[in-house]
């Protein structure tokens, strides 16, 4: 049979229809039934979301100088495929890795795609190898972008900066604090890639920006900081306390000026310090205040007019039995007003004062002074103190808590509770953050003065005023706190260590000084604290140990701060000669 | 005698078809070329933009290296340790060198919070 040419073409066009139909079929099986099959598969192969990482947020002064801040670094890796000659290339690298060349030549010598070569190894190192590599045309090595934390003042101020985890988190201080402005927020990128690696730009998806972190402005000062940080370094080494603490204030807004904590640790050696080194004990620990705490029964009794300025309290000698033990001071005093009480620091007169307020409205002084209670400063970890209401009292309590036993309050509260009196009665939130700003330096948040309460009226906080500036006088207990040509307010305070298993350590001191200048219109308030000096006993007090200290971080504030000076040095050096007693 | 003619019939060439045909073939031809160059500027223009991208982020690594470094160099720390090694020297400014504008404010000129004070000491 011979098929004619219309029935050829016929049989022809057929066999390709089916052909075509087969292949359209295919094609569309391969397209519309199995698409999100093939489409997964080829996001998996060929499609990743990247992430494009925010940076973290400065930590400033109050005057801008970098505390914390990032440092770039590489990590650097190998791909064993794209290494020709391991020597050669090992020879190059070496000295910016800062490895052995045998050592780097074994760890070249490898098929692996993926071999971690060194961590955090310096971008400007980095950028050197490249070229380096790029000259001598040698390749396998690659980059990984990272960032370091960097201190730039070491261990100053380490206790209120922090330090970060291994995840880039906030572990303390206002690293952790401020951690939700500091981080930022990590973008990211949809993209798809060839098969040898590299980014197919025109494929790119859905995209997000990275937020950068915010800067934290700080309320502390560097200069004030490095003042205080010397002195207390100065005084470590002098008197080899176990701890020893100072923060600086400013009493009118509350701004935490100096912060400083020893032992001290370096936040970019964390490996190195231990964590008692490590703790800011100018909020986590808390002690008994001693004579310090006496602002609170004579301000309390004077501002409920318990008491003037012209009543007498009977001191009793010296010796005062009362609830079956007998309260002592440290030289006997007959009839004394609530000024002279304070320039002595008097124990029984302090008692006496609070005998008369009663329980309960005592108890309310203790409160409103901010004690037992957190002052909500911006620092993690701050606890609130001791303080027992007065259902808790045994009867001896009363007479004890104003002289700053069974009570137990941390420095930063007692600083706080010194500047309610310095700023004319206001106790005042610490703040040690001042504000927020993004990376182009709006400010976008300010953390401004809070006063939290009215603690005692201006005319008893004036009151208090005088008496804590005789207590920086020959007839004081705080003639060493003095500062040549200015007024100083102050309380002396002496503790002896509370024992973990009960009672009080023989022979260990808590001392204390914390004081105000100038007098009249204060700058600055400061809490020195030191804890177990080694040195003898009957040395170990707050106006001979922490009164000095003070003395001179003051001296070094007013001159940077530019105080101008109210009285004579002459008038003061003639003053220091007299006969001082020192309790 | 009936004549025929021994020329096999033969379809004309009809020219206008075919130059809308060739032109059809041209203009998608034309159309593909101009396409896949298009997509080839593409690319290059992507190799460029990863590039830039690129420097960009080693530029901006440098540069946030050098801050590094100059805030390391100009620490607090790294100017005691100059002084400490006589590199560099500090010389207090004495009072009689310093000359004063205004005197400084006191909190009573602000009116916001009044300090204690006892104004009859002030000498």
């Amino acid at each position: 049979m011979r098929w004619n040419a219309r029935t050829r073409i016929t049989i022809a066009g057929a066999a390709l229809g089916i052909v075509f139909t087969a292949f359209s079929f295919r094609l569309v099986h391969l397209s519309v039934a199995r698409h999100d099959e093939f489409a997964r598969l080829a996001a998996q192969k060929n499609s990743i979301r990247q992430t494009i990482h925010a940076r973290r947020g400065l930590i400033v002064d109050r005057n801008g100088e970098v505390l914390a801040e990032n440092a770039p670094i590489r990590t650097v890796v190998a791909d064993g495929s794209h290494i020709e000659n391991p020597r050669r290339l090992a020879e190059v690298a070496a000295p910016y890795l800062q490895m052995d060349v045998d050592e780097l030549t074994e760890k070249f010598s490898t098929e692996r795609k993926y071999l971690v070569i060194r961590h955090g190894v310096p971008a400007g190192q980095a950028i050197e190898m490249q070229k380096a590599l790029q000259a001598g045309r040698l390749r396998g090595l690659y980059y990984e972008h990272d960032f370091r934390r960097v201190h730039p003042n070491g261990t100053m101020l380490a206790h209120v900066l922090g330090f970060l985890d291994h995840t880039r988190g906030g572990v303390q201080g206002v690293e952790l604090s401020m951690q939700e402005f500091l981080r930022g927020e990590d973008g990211f990128r949809h993209i798809e890639r060839d098969r040898t690696g590299r980014e197919l730009v025109v494929y790119r998806g859905q995209e997000r920006a990275p937020r950068d972190g915010m800067n934290v402005h700080l309320t502390i000062d560097m200069h004030l900081q490095a003042i205080v940080e010397e002195e207390l370094d100065a005084a470590v080494a002098d008197l080899k306390p176990h701890t020893a603490v100072a923060i600086l204030m400013d009493p009118k807004s509350g701004d935490i000026l100096a912060m400083a904590n020893r032992p001290a640790f370096h936040p970019d050696a964390i490996a190195d310090a231990d964590p008692g080194q490590m703790k800011n004990r100018a909020i986590t620990d808390m002690l008994e205040p001693g004579s310090t705490f006496k602002i609170v029964p004579i301000g309390g009794a004077l501002n409920e007019g318990i008491v003037t300025t012209e009543t007498k309290i009977n001191c009793e000698g010296g010796s005062f039995a009362y609830g079956g033990k007998t309260l002592r001071d440290h030289h006997g005093y007959g009839l004394m007003t609530p000024h002279e009480i304070m320039v002595k620091s008097s124990n029984i007169g302090c008692a006496k004062l609070a005998l008369k307020m009663g329980d309960n409205l005592f108890y309310e002084y203790v409160k409103r002074y901010g004690f037992g209670e957190r002052t909500g400063i911006e620092l993690p970890g701050e606890i609130s103190g001791m303080v027992n209401p007065p259902a808790r009292w045994d009867k001896l309590t009363i007479t004890r808590m104003p002289m700053g036993h069974a009570v137990a309050v941390t420095p930063l509260q007692m600083v706080m509770a010194m500047g309610a009196v310095a700023n004319g009665g206001k106790l005042m939130a610490p703040h040690i953050v001042k504000a927020i700003s993004d990376s182009d330096g709006n400010v976008l948040r300010e953390f401004p003065p809070t006063v939290v309460r009215e603690v005692i009226n201006p005319e008893t906080a004036s009151l208090l005023n005088e008496a804590l500036t005789e207590v920086v006088s020959p007839r004081g207990t705080a003639i060493l706190a003095k500062v040549d040509g200015f007024r100083v307010a102050g309380k002396t305070g002496t503790a002896q260590k509370v024992d973990p298993n009960g009672g009080y350590t023989p022979g260990k001191y808590v001392v204390s000084f914390v004081g105000y200048m100038p007098a009249e219109d204060p700058a600055f308030v400061a809490i020195v604290m030191i804890d177990d000096a080694s040195i003898a006993a009957s040395v170990n007090y707050g106006g001979l140990v922490a009164a000095p200290i003070f003395s001179r971080i003051a001296d070094r504030a007013a001159r940077y701060l530019d105080l101008q000076p109210v009285m004579r040095a002459e008038a003061v050096a003639h003053a220091s000669n007299t006969q001082t007693t020192i309790p | 005698m009936n004549i025929t003619t021994s020329r096999k019939p033969s379809n004309r060439l009809q020219i206008s078809k075919v130059l809308v045909t060739l032109i059809t073939l041209i203009i998608v031809g034309v159309a593909a070329v101009f396409y896949v160059s298009l997509k080839i500027e593409q690319h290059a223009l992507g190799e460029h933009v990863l590039e830039s991208e690129r420097v960009v982020r080693e530029l901006r690594s440098q540069n946030q290296d050098l801050t590094s470094r100059i805030a390391s160099l100009s620490s607090r720390v790294a100017l005691r340790s100059r002084i400490d090694s006589g590199f560099v020297a500090l010389i207090p400014v004495q009072n009689t060198a310093i000359a004063r504008l205004s005197p400084p404010a006191v909190a009573t000129a602000d009116g916001v919070l009044r300090t204690a004070a006892n104004q009859s000491v002030i000498q």
